[in-house]
């Protein structure tokens, strides 16, 4: 059964957000979702990690499998260090240490995230979703507070998850969806229509 | 990838003179003795020991006191009582938090009794209890029933900030319920458990001898306080005083430890961490370890 949602109609406060709205994922590669802000994008993400139930109709995630999510707020547990945060995820020190060293990050693992800038927190919340094992990758706004260099270092991180995953990427800039994208979806009205670009 | 380091300023406060440090730290001392001054010229204004004793007469009472194991005996029956009526408030508010918080009709049950228990002043509670119970059992009972309220809302509105954007992640990363406990729920609620746990000790010992005092039950320190009074001792009453205020700062500076340390055990490594909007900020600044990372 493929990834996505068939049909789906939600609504908050009488307001539709989504009616009967379908989005097939395909098996593997980005794909691209933009548009305006308060059109549902992020709703639509929250529907398919399962974070929220739709009113009617059908949410398909990956088979046996766990989503991983880049929220558009970092969601790093303020209490716990940087590594400590995704080593609570992946569970595994020397995975937590190499992905560390990987986000040029090995000296600032033991900063709690107040300490931290916020590029700094948005690295560690994407390392987070990407060193985590999942059948599919969700990410809202991810480069938010990251500069030119970094978001080129971690297009190449997304591209490499993609090869082995769908993965979902919402952002409002169209030349990152352009550069990312395998499908590129358009966002438009309320409630959420898509219209494929590419 | 680039490793860039933008600067914390971590430490930056820190180390600084040990001289300024000591001072700083023994501030208390010339506080102290200001005090005792101010007490020494009252006194000498009043001239009516029975009215208001000299700081030197009720250190000599304070001396004799402690030399009898009477005296002792006093203390360790007024602990144990308030610190069992304290601990049972601490422990049935906080399952009570937990269980309103999950089930509103418990909530609507629990809160009028609550909000009784709150508005009725002590002194109601006391009589009404001497009727009910032993002596002793009255300072457990009112003791509690001053903790409780306290804990309760405290916990409670700890558990209902809890940060759910937190709670999503965990859920999203199959994070399991006994760590979404451990590193999530507890660390969220502790710094509330720690207000209204040091505000409830303070409490519980005010409630506790004034419950001691009208219930006089034997070996307490309210007991003592009360005969003080009836033979115009004025020396032994402040004595016995200050050996209470004395008591109940210690177990509040002990408290404050305890939690730290348990604080460390749900924060992995050992950090306190208590955000700063949290209602225990003020607590934190107070033990002089504000917002450190470890």
């Amino acid at each position: 059964m493929s990834i996505g949602a068939e049909h789906v109609y939600l609504s908050y406060d009488n307001i539709p957000v989504l009616e009967d709205f379908t989005i097939k994922l395909p098996e593997k590669g980005i794909i691209g979702l933009f548009g305006p802000s308060g059109c549902g994008k992020t709703t639509l993400l929250h529907l398919l990690a399962g974070l929220i139930l739709p009113d009617s109709g059908r949410v398909n995630g990956p088979d046996r499998e766990n989503t991983a999510v880049v929220f558009q707020e970092d969601r790093l547990i303020p209490w716990m260090t940087a590594s400590d945060n995704i080593d609570l995820i992946v569970k595994d020190r020397a995975v937590t240490d190499a992905w560390m060293e990987r986000i040029g990050m090995k000296d600032q693992k033991n900063r709690y995230p107040h300490e931290l800038s916020g590029g700094m927190k948005r690295r560690v919340a994407l390392a987070r979703a990407l060193a985590f094992h999942s059948g599919l990758l969700l990410l809202d706004e991810p480069f938010n507070g990251l500069d030119e260099d970094l978001k080129h270092q971690f297009y190449d991180l997304i591209k490499k998850a993609s090869e082995e995953r769908p993965v979902l990427l919402v952002c409002h800039d169209w030349d990152e969806i352009d550069l990312l994208s395998d499908q590129i979806f358009k966002a438009v009205g309320t409630p959420l229509q898509t219209e494929r670009v590419r | 990838m680039t490793d860039r380091n933008l600067g914390s300023g971590k430490n930056s406060h820190k180390n600084g003179n040990p001289v300024q440090t000591l001072l700083k730290r023994l501030y208390w001392v010339p506080v102290t003795i200001f005090w005792i001054l101010v007490w020494q010229i009252l006194y000498m204004v009043i001239r009516k020991d029975l009215l208001l004793a000299s700081p030197l007469s009720v250190l000599l009472s304070l001396i004799r006191l402690a030399s009898t194991a009477e005296f002792w005996m006093d203390c360790l029956f007024s602990l144990i009582r308030i610190q069992t009526g304290y601990l049972s408030g601490v422990l049935i508010g906080t399952l009570l938090a937990v269980l309103t918080v999950r089930f509103k009709w418990i909530h609507r049950f629990v809160y009028p009794v609550i909000s009784a228990i709150r508005s009725t002043p002590v002194a109601s509670f006391i009589i009404l209890a001497l009727v009910w119970m032993s002596n002793d059992k009255v300072v457990i009972f009112i003791v509690l029933l001053m903790v409780l309220p306290i804990v309760w809302t405290n916990v409670a509105e700890g558990i209902l900030k809890t940060d759910t954007q937190l709670l999503e992640m965990a859920k999203v990363f199959r994070i399991s319920r006994g760590q979404t406990l451990r590193y999530i729920r507890i660390p969220s609620v502790l710094p509330f458990f720690v207000t209204s746990a040091t505000t409830g000790l303070g409490l519980a010992w005010k409630a506790g001898i004034a419950a001691e005092v009208l219930s006089t039950p034997s070996f307490s320190l309210g007991t003592k306080l009360y005969e003080a009074k009836i033979y115009l001792e004025t020396p032994d009453l402040l004595a016995f005083t200050i050996v209470i205020m004395i008591i109940s700062l210690l177990l509040e500076k002990l408290l404050v430890f305890i939690l730290k340390k348990s604080g460390g055990y749900f924060r992995k490594h050992g950090r306190y961490g208590i955000p700063d909007n949290s209602p225990s900020s003020d607590m934190n600044s107070r033990s002089g370890k504000e917002g450190t990372g470890k």
